[in-house]
């Protein structure tokens, strides 16, 4: 009997080291695309779309490492290091798993929901304030532009038609 | 301002990050992304489409009331009203970095244009411009318009400038006491609508022209080959 398989061992499943990759992974899909899409940076015609893949999958990746490695440190409980090690992971990979649940433009900028439009007499505007105004079939609909400006996108009805304004 | 529906489908929007300083909205049903200022989908499952433009006018609340006194104005949100942008908020955008090259000679990044794209010709107009020399009449794609202040020296209006197959020069009536323009073929009287509301054309009203309000480092990268109004 050999007390040393060099084969077997790189061929099987060590816990430790899969735990720290997959939280190596999923912190990378959470941090890649925050990373590229800075407001004050040029966006590279090369890295938007991938940075937009990381937004799109990076729910569904994430989860998929939560449940991986959640596995590991449950089959792990009763090895004292590998638990610290997998714990502590799961934690990372949780944490990711939110963040690229959460639109965090969204959290900056609130969106308004469901939006409320009210006669011109109801509001305290100044005669001087902005508004962007469209008129589609006889219905006009106008947004103040500093409202505007922090919600950004409006999804609106305006004469039977689905539209959207932005600022 | 742009029409949400496509192939049948409504679309909602949603804010959902940033390319060179113009937003990206996603759309919940598709997850495509699409930019804010063309209206182009950049990437997902519908990209390359285009979305269709709702014409729009940025207007004071005075004049805005005046023409459309039976419209609706969006409500505040109550919890965030707090955050909405004060009154300063154009100087305060207007002094944030710019990151998107600019070439020397044109003008400064953050100089707010009303850019007009037809056919394959584009062309900026300094917004300072438009208020400075209103009616500003100028040909962009072999068709002839002018911008125009409005009675509030505030609210801009681009149209096509062809009146009875011609193009024609406007001016201010000065003589008149209601804001009013008159046009060199006719003498007719027209509103800030474009209308006219006397003379022989009255009831016509001229072609409105789509024209974007943007700075100048966003117009000019999505117009590589604009050129700028000067005079």
């Amino acid at each position: 009997m050999t007390p040393f398989n060099p084969v077997a061992t790189s061929s099987s499943f060590r816990p430790r080291r899969v735990s720290l990759l997959l939280a190596a992974f999923a912190i990378a899909i959470t941090i890649f695309p925050l990373w590229i899409i800075q407001p004050f940076k040029m966006q590279s015609s090369r890295l938007l779309p991938l940075a937009l893949a990381a937004f799109r999958f990076g729910p569904w990746i994430t989860l998929a490492c939560l449940i991986v490695i959640a596995c590991i440190a449950a089959k792990s409980f009763r090895l004292r290091r590998q638990r610290i090690i997998a714990s502590a992971c799961l934690l990372v990979i949780a944490a990711c798993t939110l963040i690229t649940h959460t639109n965090v433009f969204e959290k900056m900028f609130h969106p308004a929901g469901d939006p409320a439009f009210v006669p011109a007499a109801s509001l305290a505007l100044a005669d001087n304030d902005a508004l962007l105004s469209a008129t589609l079939n006889g219905e006009t609909h106008a947004y103040p532009v500093l409202e505007i400006a922090y919600h950004h996108v409006i999804n609106d009805r305006l004469g039977g038609e689905s539209i959207v304004a932005t600022y | 301002m742009w029409r949400r529906e496509l192939n049948g489908k409504t679309l909602t929007f949603h804010l959902a990050g940033i390319n060179n300083q113009n937003f990206l909205m996603r759309d919940e049903e598709t997850g495509t992304y699409w930019q804010q200022i063309s209206g182009k989908a950049v990437y997902g499952p519908l990209k390359g489409a285009q979305l269709a433009p709702v014409r729009s006018d940025e207007l004071t609340f005075k004049l805005w009331k005046e023409e459309s006194p039976s419209g609706l104005v969006l409500a505040p949100v109550k919890q965030f009203v707090a955050h909405y942008e004060k009154a300063d908020w154009e100087q305060k955008v207007g002094k944030l970095p710019s990151i998107v090259p600019v070439a020397a000679n044109t003008l400064p990044p953050r100089e707010i244009v009303l850019g007009i794209a037809i056919g394959n010709d584009a062309r900026a107009f300094p917004q300072r411009a438009v208020l400075r020399q209103s009616p500003l009449m100028d040909t962009v794609g072999g068709v002839p318009i002018m911008f125009f202040a409005g009675p509030d020296q505030t609210s801009i209006r681009a149209f096509q400038r062809s009146v009875k197959g011609s193009a024609a020069e406007f001016f201010r009536d000065t003589a008149s006491a209601d804001w009013t323009l008159l046009d060199s073929e006719t003498q007719s009287r027209w509103n800030f609508a474009g209308c006219a509301i006397s003379g022989p054309l009255q009831g016509t009203c001229l072609e409105p022209v789509p024209a974007i309000k943007d700075y100048w480092f966003d117009w000019q990268l999505y117009h590589p080959r604009t050129s700028i109004y000067r005079h």
